[in-house]
């Protein structure tokens, strides 16, 4: 025993784990299950939710607590990198060849904030609540549908317009969330300017940023040979630069981020870029995201906002076809389609997460109020809507040889 | 009499009618996409000319014309085909190009179209299915009879490397250049039943062909036949099925122009025998053709002589002068002369891609070419 002791290099006893484990354990968890999801002919993202949520069953040791701002940072960044890939995917131009597509997304998003928030009103929300529950719940998942059609390999038009219409619906929401904010400051008696410019402030300044962003990774990519990989990781370093200028200069890491994709595709004239291929990024960026939001569950609330948000799931979701199937002939697109594009829009954004958190952060009352009903509804299509998603892609013929 | 005989329908000698099989293609990437259940379901919406088809995959759509005496008014109504095939795309963020084969694709990712034949021909063939996600121009020339169709098949199949290298425009497959002016006519070769039909002399001596063929069960109808030209009795046509989809409608029109004016030459001067020997030299010309375009040789089969395919297509041109005349087809025929001097569309390709070094870029040059070329 005493020479044991003298070998002062081993670890002492009992072991002290670096919070790291827990990560990698995670993470190894979270593809196992994915592979296991992939076998029963589910997506793995369903497997990623279930990860997170057996985790946030699990007790947490305080020692991890260190590493939430970290894993916070990790989110943020894995997020913005999906909404950059979704954003390169959107084409701008076919709004102006098929304007009905515009109608389109604009009916789906707000019949289903209006039916939400009436609901909500049902509920004997206040209003402010209402408004901010319905806008949340107006948008598509972006990163759900690209990480989906993705997995899938799916292309063809119910894959396009599902990425068209869930990029638009981020807007949206991420605009009507900005005036709801200054809504809630008029309530708290800011004055008028701020009520006005803050929202500008938020909406012109992210779409600023992201048109300087892709401007320069155009720049930068010019300059390096296409289809080399430098291209790609040079393109996730200004991505990080980007999402760090959000947060800085107080803009939206969503808005800054679809911009971002979307101008780095419509400034391209001569195609200089494929739209980029982020590969094994990608697929980690999507575990921890669908793993972040699955450690969301907290049993007690559950409970108690299930029947809200059972009834905001199905609110939007008829919202949602609606304005599919208002718009289904004169956007061109068959009725057996339109139906397999309602199913598709069922996943609700995880932008959610970082609206609660924001609105918190700036009223914790009116975050409290809002967060048990969003944040139920949010996990619980988490687990329904990617099947439903890969079924839509199915039944559309529009899945690739694997999936 | 079996059950089975094949009637042919009379129609006019010399009537004209084109089918084009082209590319649904991506904004995104450029690559092959599904969409061509939708642009049906949309084009069908209206009244329209021409006709549009599903094809083997979702990434292919069939357009064709109806019957013409002249090339002139065949060529209005592709470009009326067009107009409808590119107004609908634009609403489905589609792109439409031609072309024989896709330069990148990957053939194992297409997709069936979702038809009964479809699935069966894919059952039956495997992977070849997916890999005749190639795309070709078909030209249907009116016969007045059976008899007169076996003539002119045989007789055209003396100029068939004209078509191959004037129709020319896949030297890229699967992301790879692969020296051929055209590589999709091997695509086609990897079928059973494709390359040239038997020598048979008449209509009824077809039809105990075609009579044995089905009752051993090699095939069922006429559409099992591959073959580079085969007669289609229900139309009172012989098709010429080699030729690329071309990148543009005016040379879409130009080789109807010429299959024509070679009917009316064959059908008038008789200029040579059927006989086996048309067929001794046939895969050596296909194969020069495909691979070298006009640079390559051609064994004439009357003459036995060997010559350079430019050359013989050339003072076939000046054979066909009068003809051509006759038929108003002297202009379209000009284009192909001055295209034999300057290359073909594959060549087009190839020099696009040295220029901007992008697959997806020449696809994307494609479509436009497509679009704006009258």
């Amino acid at each position: 025993m005493e020479s044991l002791l003298a070998l002062h290099f081993l670890p002492q006893w009992p072991l002290r784990f670096d919070p790291l484990i827990s990560f990698g354990i995670v993470l190894f968890l979270a593809i196992a299950l994915g592979e296991l999801a992939s076998r029963l002919y589910l997506p793995r993202i369903s497997a990623y939710v279930a990860t997170g949520a057996a985790l946030s069953f699990a007790r947490l040791d305080p020692a991890l607590l260190d590493l939430l701002p970290a894993a916070h940072k990790v989110y943020e960044l894995a997020f913005a990198l999906i909404l950059f890939e979704l954003g390169q995917r959107i084409d701008l131009g076919w709004l102006r060849r098929n304007p009905w597509l515009l109608a389109t997304s604009l009916a789906e998003s707000l019949l289903a904030f209006v039916f939400v928030g009436a609901l909500m009103l049902v509920f004997d929300q206040p209003p402010v609540v209402a408004a901010l529950i319905a806008a949340i719940a107006s948008a598509t998942g972006p990163a759900a549908v690209l990480g989906v059609t993705r997995d899938s390999g799916s292309r063809g038009q119910v894959t396009d317009r599902l990425q068209m219409l869930a990029a638009l619906s981020a807007c949206y929401s991420f605009v009507v969330v900005g005036v709801i904010y200054a809504w809630q400051h008029a309530e708290s008696a800011a004055p008028l300017s701020i009520i006005v410019l803050h929202p500008l402030y938020l909406f012109a300044g992210s779409a600023l940023l992201g048109g300087i962003g892709a401007w320069a990774v155009l720049m930068l990519l010019a300059r390096i040979r296409a289809g080399n990989n430098n291209q790609t990781l040079a393109a996730v370093a200004l991505i990080v630069v980007i999402v760090a200028l959000a947060n800085t200069l107080g803009l939206s890491v969503v808005l800054s981020l679809l911009a971002a994709g979307v101008l780095t595709r419509s400034f391209d004239r001569q195609r200089r870029l494929q739209p980029m291929d982020f590969g094994l990024l990608s697929r980690m960026s999507l575990i921890v995201v669908f793993v972040g939001t699955g450690t969301l569950l907290d049993p007690a609330q559950f409970a108690t906002a299930l029947v809200p948000a059972i009834g905001l799931l199905a609110a939007r979701a008829l919202g949602k076809a609606l304005g599919v199937f208002a718009f289904a002939r004169p956007s061109a697109l068959p009725v057996r389609k339109a139906s397999l594009l309602s199913i598709g829009l069922l996943p609700m954004s995880g932008a959610a997460l970082l609206t609660v958190e924001r609105t918190a952060a700036l009223w914790p009352d009116l975050g409290a109020q809002i967060a048990g009903v969003v944040l139920t509804a949010l996990l619980i299509m988490e687990f329904l809507a990617p099947p439903a998603l890969q079924f839509a892609l199915r039944r559309a013929n529009e899945t690739g040889e694997n999936a | 009499m079996s059950e089975s005989h094949l009637e042919f329908s009379q129609s006019s000698p010399l009537t004209l009618g084109v089918e084009l099989e082209l590319q649904i293609v991506s904004r995104l990437d450029g690559d092959l996409t599904g969409g061509a259940s939708e642009l049906l379901a949309l084009i069908e919406r209206k009244p329209h000319s021409g006709d549009f088809k599903p094809e083997m995959t979702e990434s292919m759509i069939e357009v064709s014309t109806g019957v013409h005496q002249d090339c002139s008014t065949l060529q209005a109504e592709l470009q009326e085909v067009r107009k409808t095939l590119l107004t609908a795309a634009d609403r489905l963020n589609l792109l439409i190009c031609g072309g024989g084969a896709h330069p990148f694709q990957h053939w194992a990712e297409r997709k069936i179209f979702d038809k009964p034949r479809f699935h069966q021909l894919n059952e039956l063939y495997g992977y070849l299915a997916k890999q005749f996600t190639v795309f070709g121009q078909h030209i249907h020339v009116g016969c007045p009879n059976g008899d007169e169709a076996i003539f002119l098949l045989h007789g055209l199949s003396r100029f068939i490397p004209h078509f191959i290298a004037l129709s020319a425009a896949s030297p890229y497959y699967q992301g790879v250049d692969t020296a051929f002016e055209t590589s999709r006519l091997t695509a086609v070769s990897a079928f059973p039943l494709s390359g040239r039909a038997p020598l048979v002399k008449s209509w009824a001596e077809f039809n105990a062909y075609f009579d044995s063929m089905k009752e051993s069960g090699v095939v069922e109808s006429m559409k099992d036949f591959y073959w580079d030209i085969r007669p289609k009795p229900e139309f009172g046509t012989v098709e010429i099925r080699i030729c690329d989809t071309p990148l543009t409608l005016q040379r879409a029109a130009a080789l109807a122009a010429y299959a024509q004016t070679v009917c009316r030459y064959l059908l008038i001067e008789r200029p040579f025998l059927i006989d086996e020997s048309l067929y001794a030299v046939y895969t050596f010309n296909r194969f020069q053709a495909s691979r070298f375009g006009f640079d390559g040789g051609l064994l004439d089969p009357v003459k036995k002589a060997k010559v350079l395919l430019r050359e013989d297509f050339l003072e076939t041109l000046d054979r066909l002068a009068p003809h051509a005349a006759e038929l108003g087809t002297t202009e379209l025929l000009a284009s192909l002369r001055r295209a034999c001097h300057e290359g073909s569309d594959a060549q087009w390709m190839r020099r696009v891609y040295a220029e901007r070094n992008s697959l997806p870029d020449l696809v994307w040059q494609q479509a436009l070419l497509w679009r704006e070329t009258p």
